[in-house]
């Protein structure tokens, strides 16, 4: 039998990543929980669909606001984040905006660009693995941070620095840059 | 009388497969890696036309072959790679994931990845058998049906391993409902290797990765398995995907009647 070394991240490097941002030591985009539990994360669905291997949700324009430098989710009204380790996609095209946002944890979230570095096309989180995946046929594997796991992709996803706060995500518009 | 039943040994040790079995379904061990292969009935291949009016055609398979049944496990294929210290491909090239850690738990059971055509042709020739054409494979997959897929024209989750269902990696070969003819994961689990042209091959099949059904950058929903399944001929070269190997691709293999 062959071994079977896991690929996840573990949750101490999930919280110590945390950590990290708290004391403004982030070397990720992942955000910490600063305030207290929003209520959608009980209300699994409220009839909208969640996030597969395969399929991502859209976000409703109702639970964005747009500010100059950034965008603030009020998760109340966002139940397809309310689970942890569902994601959903952030557009606006008018605004150039493509983002997917996961829940990675309970409180931790990220954002990172929605399109694949190889051919542009869609990415999906496959929560078992804690990994975004292109939907193409190459399948390219993308990790929390945004560096490429598996290829062909080469180029790093852009990530987007995410802070929590009394209910709502705001995540700003600028990537972070990557050292 | 000892040399009579010796006659009768050599006889039956030295028959061709042939006289083993004709219909579809026997089946028939390879001593050399324990891979059991199913019978393929001779028939024909009807073959989709093709946007530009090509294709349409029959392809008559005038007899028949034998086929894998499931796709060569990471257990047969360490048993080859210990018998001859092969390395693969990806291995040589120091790739990231290899066939024995592809970045998802396997055990000997599961379908052996991240193996190149020219691996998979090395592991075949130790086996004695060979790789097989895109029309033997598509003649295989088909089982004589004629909807899209050989059960009907829909996803059914219990013949296919796909991304909905095991999406963090591949399955344990024959773990869902074979073909009419014996074989397993002919769709899905992972993609398989076949020869399109002289020295061009392509992966057919789809695998654990492919989605039953998505949307593209634009909204578009995709069919199901994309092209991987269509009854009609890869051009020659074929157009091969980004990598000589992934964690979804691997083979089976055919024997010949000469």
């Amino acid at each position: 039998m062959s071994s079977t070394r896991s690929p996840f991240p573990s949750r101490r490097d999930i919280l110590r990543a945390a950590v990290a941002i708290a004391t403004g030591a982030g070397l990720c985009p992942l955000g910490n929980a600063l305030g207290g539990v929003p209520s959608a994360r009980d209300r699994v669905s409220g009839g909208r669909s969640l996030s597969t291997n395969c399929d991502t949700p859209d976000l409703d324009r109702d639970c964005l606001t747009f500010h100059e430098e950034r965008v603030v989710v009020d998760l109340a009204k966002a139940p397809e984040l309310a689970v942890a380790g569902n994601a959903a996609n952030l557009i606006d095209r008018r605004r150039s905006v493509e983002l997917i946002v996961v829940h990675v944890e309970e409180g931790i979230y990220c954002a990172l660009s929605r399109f694949c570095t190889h051919a542009g096309r869609t990415l999906a989180y496959i929560r078992s693995r804690k990994l975004l995946q292109c939907t193409n046929f190459n399948h390219s594997c993308f990790e929390l941070d945004g560096n490429v796991r598996k290829g062909p992709a080469e180029v790093p996803l852009a990530s987007h620095r995410v802070r929590v706060r009394d209910g709502l995500l705001e995540i700003d518009l600028k990537p972070e840059a990557r050292p | 009388m000892t040399k009579a039943v010796a006659l009768v040994l050599l006889i039956g040790l030295g028959a061709p497969l042939a006289a083993r079995g004709q219909a579809a379904g026997d089946t028939w061990q390879n001593p050399q890696d324990g891979m059991v292969f199913v019978r393929v009935p001779a028939g024909a291949l009807l073959l989709e036309t093709a946007s530009d009016d090509t294709g349409g055609h029959t392809i008559t398979f005038a007899q028949g072959f034998w086929m894998g049944r499931t796709e060569v496990t990471v257990g047969q294929f360490r048993r080859f790679a210990a018998a001859t210290g092969y390395s693969t491909e990806a291995e040589r090239a120091g790739n990231r994931f290899t066939w024995q850690d592809p970045d998802f738990p396997q055990t000997d059971e599961h379908p052996v990845v991240y193996v190149s055509v020219e691996d998979a042709r090395r592991y075949a020739a130790w086996a004695g058998v060979e790789l097989p054409t895109e029309a033997e494979w598509l003649h295989a997959a088909g089982a004589g049906t004629t909807s899209r897929f050989h059960w009907g024209d829909e996803i059914d989750d219990r013949y296919v391993w796909h991304r909905g269902n095991a999406g963090d990696g591949s399955r344990p070969v024959a773990t869902r409902r074979p073909n009419p003819w014996g074989l397993h994961d002919m769709v899905g689990n992972v993609s398989e290797w076949v020869t399109v042209c002289e020295g061009g091959q392509a992966p057919r099949g789809g695998s654990w990765t492919r989605c039953p059904r998505y949307r593209h950058l634009h909204g578009g929903v995709v069919e199901p398995f994309n092209n991987e399944l269509a009854r009609r001929l890869s051009p020659c070269p074929p157009v091969l995907p980004g990598y000589p190997w992934d964690d979804d691709r691997g083979f089976r293999c055919i024997r010949r009647e000469r």
